[in-house]
């Protein structure tokens, strides 16, 4: 006999610590599962606090172990400092199709997910992002818009420590923010520049998920203020930047509403076709293989957009011979991601007598300024390419890195690098990507990965609309740097694939007609009332800002949908 | 200012966080990571004595012993022996100990002794040549620049010297001396301040 829960919540990430929390403050006996092994708040932060010379080899991974082990995640952020948090390609196979592009899918398989090693930028998304599909006929609309999420942004915002300014830009709501960190000396000389030569642009200092001023709330979970330490893939013990183990974890174990099965994997989604409802879940023990049910009322897919949607795929029953809830057939196409790999780098002369103290976990941001409804003719490029981009950029006054390219040796030379050298500035493009059917990810019936579940298959590329963005991206940063007063500025553009930028979206997106969406309004399957995805996969286009603020967002205003109708009796 | 050894920083952590860093955490820290005192016994694991010395040597005429320590004083030919086995590919490292075999046959048949034998100018002016001939090298294409961590190695191999330079400069700037008292490593700096006089830090962050 399955155990049963009220609620359960697959996966532990950015989505599922929410999901976890919301359901748990609210009273529900939650089970929590997650495929990956369990990694405690401190405890399994192995690399915290090391300096260059604690780590292995100085902190050099062996490439002969990234390439065995980490053949995709090696092109991510993996360095010797933080592999425990990526998984190893080598034991979680996933195909890509050989006629397209690869999709480089870079996840991290225990407790909390890639929320340990997230870049915690966090930008609300506007109407204008929310109208897009409606306005230019990629994709289809959104069933929500932003009156209905910028409740729960608040929300969120509130509870996880967003730090940032409010800057008053239309297409970049403000929000319930900590003081903004500091622009270095080069970015405030570059951004009297900017305003000067774009008076209908903005140059605003990142927002993102560091505590700055802890609310009582967050010092009560054991959270404090961020130390400047831009160690944070590491695991912080400050609980100073929002993961699911500094926040929501706690929020929902002090409860005592939840239980945790770790080494779980989420074979598929039980659903009984007499009462049209999921009944529970089929998990696979990771380490022994066995298999075993759990039972609930109420079941969210916070598995991550590819990893939820397999599970679904995975789901099959004589009603939902495709997947479950995939009447529609739409379930597992429109992927998509941002597209970045594309910006441009300079120096700022001068300053030699300034300096900064502290290394900021965060850097400036230029929103959206292309193609905006309400925009200038100077900013319009609709002929080239819909939708827009922002840019993240950081500043660096180089050290000893600047030493070995050149051919100097000695006393002198040694001395010389005691100084800092030259300030550089460098920022990257995140841009919008249109949903299109053909990108898709679907199982492969004849392969299995060790547990026995059909292995992903996925067939996704960039097309034309994202390449010329991607060039415009480039070449509009070399004149932003330019403008601002940078020398020698470099653009640069790589070859993009889709995944890399780690905000994979879409697959089982939300809309308010059933034979084109899976999901709701609600982030409800349509075709099974108590069945919610509230991960990237739920995603119906992708704006151009970073994810994971809209997914908390969508996760806590789900759980409230869910519980209200449980208490109605209509779920 | 005060250096900090990790169990120093770890104890730091735990009176800001209410004692929650795990005494695991802590015992694992008293263990020592660093070279041992004793080189002499230490074995070798990609280099053999010949491209050691050479190596050493090079290594401490770009970095050499100032108001602080050196390459060689802070060990930085070990780590370049150890990167050689544990972080190059096996083509790289092949390849690696090759340039480095025949540019020791090459210094002993331009002046009938090897690197370590040289007098300081000596050693000086072969450091000049070989600069010289790397920057060449690298505006003619020749060879991949650039530091990469994660290429499959092989094609374009770098100048040799270039390497060397690489991986000193690496070597020294991450060990702890020259981390922590050439520059300055400041675990946990607590606050961020974007412009501030440079004679309030007077001197370069090893970690930026």
């Amino acid at each position: 006999m399955a155990e049963e829960f009220d609620a359960i919540v697959v996966g532990s990430g950015m989505s599922g610590g929410w999901a976890a929390k919301e359901f748990t403050e609210k009273g529900l006996k939650t089970l929590l599962i997650d495929r990956g092994r369990d990694v405690k708040h401190r405890e399994d932060y192995p690399t915290e606090g090391m300096a260059p010379w604690d780590l292995p080899n100085n902190g050099r991974t062996s490439k002969e172990e990234l390439n065995r082990d980490y053949e995709i995640q090696k092109l991510a952020f993996i360095a010797e400092d933080n592999k425990h948090f990526f998984v190893k390609d080598s034991d979680h196979p996933y195909e890509n199709d050989p006629d397209t592009d690869p999709f480089h899918w870079i996840r991290g398989y225990h407790v909390g997910g890639r929320s340990l090693i997230w870049g915690k930028q966090s930008y609300r998304w506007s109407d204008m992002d929310f109208n897009s599909n409606e306005n230019d006929g990629n994709g289809i609309p959104w069933p929500i818009g932003y009156d209905d999420i910028a409740p729960w942004y608040d929300y969120v915002e509130g509870f996880a420590g967003i730090s940032g300014n409010q800057d008053g830009v239309r297409n970049l709501p403000d929000g319930n923010f900590q003081p903004p960190m500091e622009f270095t000396c080069i970015e405030e000389k570059m951004k009297e520049n900017f305003d000067r030569a774009y008076p209908d642009r903005h140059f605003i200092i990142g927002r993102a998920a560091h505590l700055t001023e802890p609310t009582e709330e967050q010092l009560d979970l054991g959270r404090g203020k961020c130390q400047f330490r831009n160690q944070c893939m590491r695991g912080c013990s400050f609980g100073a930047y929002f993961s699911s183990q500094s926040a929501t974890l706690p929020a929902a174990n002090r409860t005592g509403n939840l239980t945790t099965v770790t080494d779980a994997i989420c074979h598929s989604v039980i659903y009984d076709a007499e009462t049209g409802k999921a009944t529970g879940v089929r998990v696979i023990d990771t380490n022994s293989k066995e298999k075993r049910e759990y039972s609930g009322k109420v079941i969210f897919l916070c598995a991550s957009t590819v990893g939820t949607t397999q599970i679904m795929l995975n789901s099959k029953s004589e009603t939902f011979q495709n997947g479950i809830a995939n009447g529609s057939g739409v379930l597992g196409h429109y992927l998509m991601d941002h597209i970045y790999q594309a910006g441009a780098r300079g120096r700022m002369p001068g300053f030699d007598d300034h300096y900064y103290k502290g290394r900021r976990p965060n850097g400036i941001y230029i929103p959206r300024f292309r193609n905006l409804p309400w925009g200038s003719e100077e900013n319009d490029k609709s002929g080239e390419f819909l939708r827009g981009y922002g840019f993240q950029g950081y500043t660096e006054r180089v050290s000893w890195s600047r030493a070995s390219a050149s051919s100097g040796h000695g006393a002198d030379f040694k001395n010389s690098l005691k100084e800092p050298g030259d300030w550089w500035f460098s920022m990257t493009g995140f841009g919008e990507m249109l949903p299109r059917f053909e990108n898709h990810m679907r199982l492969d019936e004849n392969k299995t990965d060790q547990w026995g579940i059909p292995l992903v298959h996925i067939s996704c590329e960039f097309s034309e609309n994202e390449h010329n963005l991607q060039k415009d991206m480039m070449e509009e940063a070399g004149r932003i740097l330019t403008a601002a007063g940078l020398e020698d500025v470099t653009p640069w553009r790589n070859k993009p694939t889709v995944g890399l930028c780690i905000h994979e979206m879409g697959t089982a997106r939300m809309g308010d007609d059933p034979s084109e969406s899976v999901l709701n309004k609600h982030n409800q399957a349509h075709e099974v009332s108590n069945l919610f995805v509230t991960d990237g996969a739920c995603m119906t286009s992708t704006a151009c800002q970073n994810p994971s603020l809209t997914y908390m967002a969508l996760t806590a205003r789900a759980v409230d949908y869910a519980v209200t109708q449980m208490q109605m009796g209509t779920l | 200012m005060k250096r900090l050894n990790r169990r120093e920083i770890l104890e730091r952590m735990a009176a800001v966080t209410g004692g929650a860093v795990s005494l695991a955490v802590l015992g694992a820290c008293d263990a020592d990571v660093s070279v041992p005192e004793n080189t002499d016994e230490l074995e070798l694991k990609a280099l053999n004595k010949a491209q050691f010395d050479l190596v050493g040597d090079i290594a401490d005429t770009i970095i050499p012993d100032t108001d602080t320590p050196g390459a060689k004083a802070v060990n930085v030919h070990f780590l370049i022996d150890e990167l050689a086995a544990n972080w190059m590919t096996a083509e790289e490292r092949e390849g690696f100990l090759a340039d480095l075999t025949a540019l020791d046959e090459r210094i002993r048949q331009e002046h009938g002794k090897s690197f370590s034998e040289l007098s300081e100018n000596e050693r000086g002016q072969m450091l000049d040549q070989l600069g010289a001939e790397m920057l060449a090298a690298e505006g003619a294409g020749e060879y991949e620049t650039g530091l990469s961590n994660v290429g499959v190695g092989g094609a374009n191999r770098k100048h040799v010297y270039k390497e060397l330079r690489e991986l000193t400069i690496y070597g020294y700037y991450t060990s702890e001396v020259g981390a922590s008292e050439e520059l300055i490593y400041d675990p946990i700096p607590g606050e961020f301040k974007g412009c501030i006089p440079f004679s309030d830090v007077g001197k370069a962050w090893s970690v930026g």
